[in-house]
């Protein structure tokens, strides 16, 4: 028997370092979920991944079970990958700090499309753009 | 019940069905909370644009984000919108720092040059402070583990003559026995434990195997994990089931254990897979010639890498349990 979903939360984490503070703590506690079950497992599943953010989307059910998926990690993250930058720029658009090629956008595109929740490509091509730039992140090409 | 295959399913788990609240994990990387107070921001953003709004939280002093209602409000955003929070400790908050979210999510709009990022409502909310490690543990019952019977500290109701007794109050991040790791470990060691066993705990957490192994009947039992949090939680485990002389902890890692820490009679070691890997050489050069391991917390992803860990040790699978996610093991010296 299937199941009753209740809730569906979406966060993003640090992977391998989640913790029960907040986002983790306010979006599950009140739903009665096993707080340290979900870090535990989130962690694991993740360690691989350190020095990543990853969003997650965690399905509670009626008897406060849950279980949760793995996204890509955000388009600043890959950005910030693709740029060969450690931190981006700390106040947007005051400063370049890296730059990405419209390939390595388009790339970034095609990962992140399943889960950008955008109405289209160029949709999708937009939040990138103005997530490298706020970055500090220039595109050539 | 030795082991016939890859997995058996836990059976004669009895149980006070009671809420699903609560979980121990002793892995040496979590860390113990405490109430903290935070500040919520909240945006509200056009559908579609939440990733883009949500990179300018990516780093420090933000904590990460969440997406949709808060935990704390039932209302919504209007239709086509979404909310996204983030958090900042009550200790960065600052005038400077939320006019710097205002700028930063004007500029956005006007780098990104998007009509409908213009003006995004901000909230900034005080969360109360809680410790949202352990609040969440407010409808913490009694359960059955075997015999063990984990109970509250001030339980009054009835026990079976052959409960044994398990006081344990909510308290640390983790260990209150339920999960499935903790809870699998705990029925494999009873009946194998016949008393006056030294144990060694790794990555003992709350102590609530080494609590159980005193319980259970061992001499002698020693827990050691790098959270410093652990060491109080411990203390107070033991004292409050009367196993404290019993029962000795040090802080820290695998570097804790000196050359006299040989000739142990069970090793327990509840924590991530990839750890039980890399240590389980070192744990059994510590081991009795008669000894035996239990190790829990393995991943099924990572199960065929702790079998074939345990096999290279010079160990012998006796046990292997699933439940759920998580398997958990009985391995003896060949």
């Amino acid at each position: 028997m299937a199941k009753e979903l209740t809730a569906k939360i979406k966060l993003q984490c640090p992977a391998g370092k989640a913790t029960p503070a907040p986002p983790v703590g306010p979006a599950l506690g009140a739903h009665g979920i096993n707080i340290a079950g979900f870090v535990k497992e989130f962690n694991d599943r993740t360690r691989d991944q350190m020095g990543l953010i990853i969003p997650v989307v965690i399905s509670v059910y009626k008897d406060r079970s849950f279980d949760f998926i793995l996204k890509s990690p955000p388009a600043a993250v890959l950005l910030k990958k693709a740029a060969g930058l450690d931190k981006a720029a700390g106040f947007v658009g005051h400063m370049i700090v890296g730059s990405v090629t419209r390939a390595q956008v388009e790339e970034i595109v095609e990962i992140k499309m399943s889960d950008l929740n955008a109405r289209d490509v160029a949709h999708a091509c937009r939040i990138i753009e103005g997530t490298a730039r706020s970055m500090g992140i220039e595109i050539k090409g | 019940m030795a082991a016939t295959g890859r997995q058996q399913r836990v059976g004669g788990d009895r149980d006070w069905r009671i809420a699903q609240v609560s979980q121990r994990s002793k892995s040496p990387t979590r860390v113990m909370s405490i109430a903290r107070t935070w500040i919520e921001v909240r945006v509200t953003v056009p559908d579609g644009w939440g990733e883009l709004v949500a990179s300018l939280f990516a780093d420090s002093p933000f904590t990460g984000v969440a997406y949709g209602s808060s935990s704390l409000e039932s209302k919504a955003a209007s239709a086509g919108s979404g909310h996204l929070r983030t958090y900042v400790p009550l200790s960065h908050d600052s005038e400077e720092l939320r006019a710097s979210i205002r700028t930063r999510l004007d500029e956005l709009s006007a780098l990104v040059g998007v009509e409908e990022l213009q003006n995004l409502p901000i909230r900034f909310q005080t969360l109360p402070a809680e410790d949202w490690a352990n609040s969440w543990k407010s409808t913490w019952k009694p359960f059955r583990c075997g015999n063990l019977a984990v109970i509250p500290r001030h339980f009054e109701g009835d026990l079976r003559a052959s409960d044994i007794p398990m006081r344990l109050d909510p308290g640390g991040v983790f260990g209150t026995g339920r999960h499935a790791t903790t809870r699998t470990i705990l029925l494999m060691i009873q009946g194998r434990l016949q008393g006056g066993e030294r144990v060694l705990d790794a990555g003992t957490g709350t102590g609530i195997l080494a609590c159980a192994a005193a319980l259970l009947g061992a001499s002698d039992v020693l827990g050691f994990d790098i959270d410093p949090g652990a060491s109080s939680h411990f203390a107070e485990l033991m004292d409050q089931n009367g196993v404290a002389h019993a029962s000795q902890f040090r802080e820290g890692g695998f570097e804790v254990l000196g050359e006299s820490d040989t000739g142990y009679d069970v090793i327990l070691a509840n924590i991530y897979a990839d750890i039980i890997v890399e240590h389980v050489a070192g744990l059994v050069s510590r081991l009795a010639p008669r000894g035996w391991v239990a190790f829990s917390g393995c991943h099924r992803a990572h199960a065929d890498d702790v079998r074939e860990a345990l096999s290279g040790a010079g160990l012998v699978i006796e046990e292997e349990r699933a439940r759920g996610l998580w398997h958990t093991f009985v391995a003896k010296r060949k």
